[in-house]
């Protein structure tokens, strides 16, 4: 019995600690939790560090536990990591990354290369692998300010909704700081992200910017980025307009999905990359003009093959582009032509990074207009 | 509960499969990757197959010992003196393993959760706990394994699917890694991936059955290969092979990329759990062995109040100074030839010599 009371006292006096508070402990009041990051260039070869803080709205007039408001801090500083601890220092609470939803390079700092701050920021465990990663055609901080695209309200989520539009417009790339920091640490590939246009009052993503290990060489137009994302198998849907088979002048519109996985081979011929690209992807129509009847399967023929046309031009341009302008793999045609050789020691005998920009190409698509569907024939 | 207490067939197997999961969190599988490159896979089915024959032939030689692990195999062989030092080298080495495994994942968890907090905090944490359980006996270190073994597997299947998007065979090639040389004459000594196997030389007189044995040996030996063959499929798919940067714990930035659908994400907190957990089993399971290997040595009747010396030794051994260096040399290079010189020969010979001198003893007999 005695024995009993004295285990009962002994665990009720351990249980009375888990009551009480630890004056060390950090609770969500102690952070500043950023919402984007944006990096540029200063003078004197520093960095202009510019935050995001969503102002959090308790009111009772909040409908939502969405802010609608923000507030942008920038700091010159020699490192990330430096200008982080003068805003821990002037803003009294800590800075936390762990909801940063993207990190923006200007286009001035990425020309001259990221992989120290790629590299500083992959140490962070409290960023995200699925952090979204810009370059801005401005500076990083008009992005944080004109984020806002369509005058609504500031939300911590708006830069999700803007990179998300790649998955029904295939103008742009899904880039993601985990993508990103695997690319420039790997030979295989070369990194790619977002391109953002700034314009007077809003920013527009458009296109890819195109890196050669960490320096960024130049950007590709959306069109271009939809031939990436076919070849990479990473397009989601798209709409293209191709010219009408049966009326000069008159365009139609086309809804396109990839029909099956891309077939991408690479084989050597005379020391020359040759790359073969096989499509398969399937449209409907969304717009036919006023030429076209799609009620005819002789006229639906003329319109795929116009469209294999057009997508053939549009891959050829691209590889174009990335081969001979930028000489940057971004595809990975070089773990392709890799997995044909045995041995690393063997493959490094072919000197990829200098024959890569003599290939030559051949591009087969084919195009599936599966159905129309629209409700009124045009 | 006493600590006598014998294991069945599956929890035999469940304790060795812990004992892999700590090397998985411990970044093993990116060491074989570090030595071989993108020829790990060819060279971990090889080494797996010199290691399956290897532990076959351990089958066979414990046949002659059932109820006898490794240091009773030494005092047959070797009389007194062998155990001795057989004892000694085992203790220490079971501190060695432990100090690597707990300062490592310690310094993990502080600079993923517990930055501001002491070091000596979070391992007091585990001291308690090894000593917690050591006390209240080998059956409860066993039972915790069993509940949490199962857990942690699905973690480790979750982590490769989380990477099912980005699996691309190209990632794998050349198939044959920097050369063959690297990949089947330097890449043997990978072998030390497959370290479960030292434990197989104390498994037999924890067996509540013995002839169970072979079983448990070869299907643990098994099922720990195909989930270092998974997690280094996982690593290769998500981290490239270069000398610009190096994941010193690659399973965690894995963990970090899992997200189930837009519901689920940031699961590396849980996985951390498990794996806390995991590691905590682990150091039981040494400190048992260690106050197992020192009962024999110094015939203490009751090798519980032991576990109060080994922890406080074990603790001591922790307050050394601890930086990545030390960790990597440790792990790469220590480690390696540790494992492979002792285990993978030396106590091979032991018993191989064992089985000779029981041959010829009972061949005189027989006469």
């Amino acid at each position: 019995m005695i024995k009993k009371c004295i285990a009962f006292s002994l665990i009720l006096i351990i249980l009375l600690f888990t009551l009480t508070g630890c004056y060390d402990s950090n609770g969500i009041e102690n952070f500043y939790y950023i919402v984007a990051l944006g990096i540029d260039k200063a003078k004197n070869n520093s960095i202009s560090l510019s935050i995001q803080i969503a102002k959090s709205t308790s009111s009772s007039e909040a409908s939502t536990s969405q802010s609608s408001e923000y507030k942008i801090y920038t700091v010159d500083c020699e490192s990330i990591e430096s200008g982080i601890n003068i805003l821990n220092n002037y803003l009294n609470k800590k800075i936390n990354l762990s909801h940063c939803s993207a990190i923006v390079f200007s286009e001035e700092i990425a020309k001259e290369g990221v992989k120290s701050y790629i590299n500083i920021l992959g140490n962070d465990t409290e960023i995200r692998p699925s952090c979204n990663l810009l370059i801005s055609s401005g500076t990083a901080y008009d992005v944080l300010d004109k984020v806002s695209n369509s005058g609504e309200s500031f939300s911590s989520r708006l830069y999700e909704y803007i990179l998300h539009s790649v998955d029904y417009t295939g103008y742009t790339i899904d880039s993601t700081f985990a993508h990103f920091f695997s690319r420039i640490n790997t030979e295989l590939t070369q990194p790619i992200a977002i391109y953002t246009v700034v314009n007077e009052d809003t920013i527009q993503n458009s296109g890819a910017a195109i890196f050669n290990d960490d320096i960024m060489l130049g950007t590709i137009p959306p069109l271009q980025t939809i031939a990436h994302l076919m070849i990479t198998d990473e397009l989601d849907s798209c709409m293209i307009s191709v010219d009408s088979p049966f009326n000069e002048g008159e365009l139609v519109d086309l809804n396109l999905k990839k029909c099956t996985a891309p077939q991408v081979d690479v084989h050597l011929m005379n020391h020359t990359p040759f790359i073969t690209v096989r499509l398969s992807v399937k449209g409907s129509i969304n717009s036919s003009g006023e030429s076209f009847d799609y009620t005819i399967p002789e006229n639906i023929k003329m319109v795929e093959q116009a469209t294999n046309q057009y997508l053939e031009k549009l891959i050829r341009e691209y590889l174009y582009t990335i081969t001979k302008e930028y000489n940057s793999d971004v595809v990975g045609f070089n773990g392709i032509l890799a997995s044909k050789f045995l041995s690393t020691d063997e493959f490094e005998k072919v000197h990829w990074n200098e024959i890569f920009k003599d290939s030559f190409f051949k591009i087969e698509v084919d195009t599936k207009i599966t159905s129309s569907h629209l409700f009124n024939k045009e | 509960m006493s600590n006598n207490y014998k294991m069945k067939k599956y929890e035999a197997i469940c304790l060795i499969l812990i004992i892999m999961v700590n090397k998985l969190i411990l970044n093993v599988p990116y060491y074989i990757i570090d030595l071989v490159g993108t020829g790990a896979l060819i060279n971990l089915i090889y080494i797996g197959v010199i290691g399956l024959i290897f532990v076959l032939c351990l089958n066979y030689l414990f046949q002659r010992f059932p109820n006898s692990d490794i240091i009773d195999i030494s005092e047959f062989l070797g009389g007194k003196v062998l155990k001795v030092i057989m004892c000694i080298i085992f203790v220490a080495f079971f501190f060695l393993v432990s100090y690597i495994t707990l300062t490592d994942f310690a310094n993990m968890i502080k600079s993923i959760y517990f930055d501001e907090s002491p070091l000596i905090f979070i391992m007091l944490f585990f001291m308690v706990g090894i000593v917690v359980s050591n006390l209240v006996g080998f059956k409860s270190i066993v039972r915790t394994i069993c509940l949490v073994v199962p857990f942690t597997l699905i973690s480790i299947i979750l982590a490769l699917f989380a990477v099912y998007d980005e699996f691309a065979l190209d990632k794998f090639s050349p198939f044959f890694g920097y050369n063959a040389q690297t990949t089947f004459i330097n890449g043997l000594l990978n072998i030390f991936s497959l370290y479960i196997v030292t434990y197989y030389y104390f498994l037999m007189p924890l067996l509540k059955d013995s002839f169970t044995f072979k079983k448990v040996t070869t299907i643990s030996y098994i099922m720990s290969w195909v989930l270092l063959f998974l997690t280094v499929i996982s690593i290769l798919t998500i981290f490239s092979i270069t000398n610009d940067t190096e994941p010193l714990n690659s399973l965690y930035l894995l963990s970090r990329r899992i997200e189930l659908g837009n519901f689920l994400k940031s699961l590396d907190a849980l996985f951390i759990l498990l794996w806390l957990i995991s590691i905590f089993c682990y150091l039981s399971v040494s400190t048992f062995l260690i106050n197992r290997v020192l009962k024999k040595l110094t015939n203490v009747s009751n090798e519980k109040m032991l576990t109060f010396s080994t922890t406080s030794i074990f603790f001591g051994l922790c307050l050394v100074p601890f930086n990545i260096a030390i960790s990597r040399f440790m792990e790469n290079v220590v480690y390696r030839y540790l494992i492979i010189g002792l285990i993978f020969i030396g106590c091979f010979m032991i018993l191989l010599l064992a089985n000779l001198k029981f041959k010829f003893k009972k061949g005189t007999y027989e006469k």
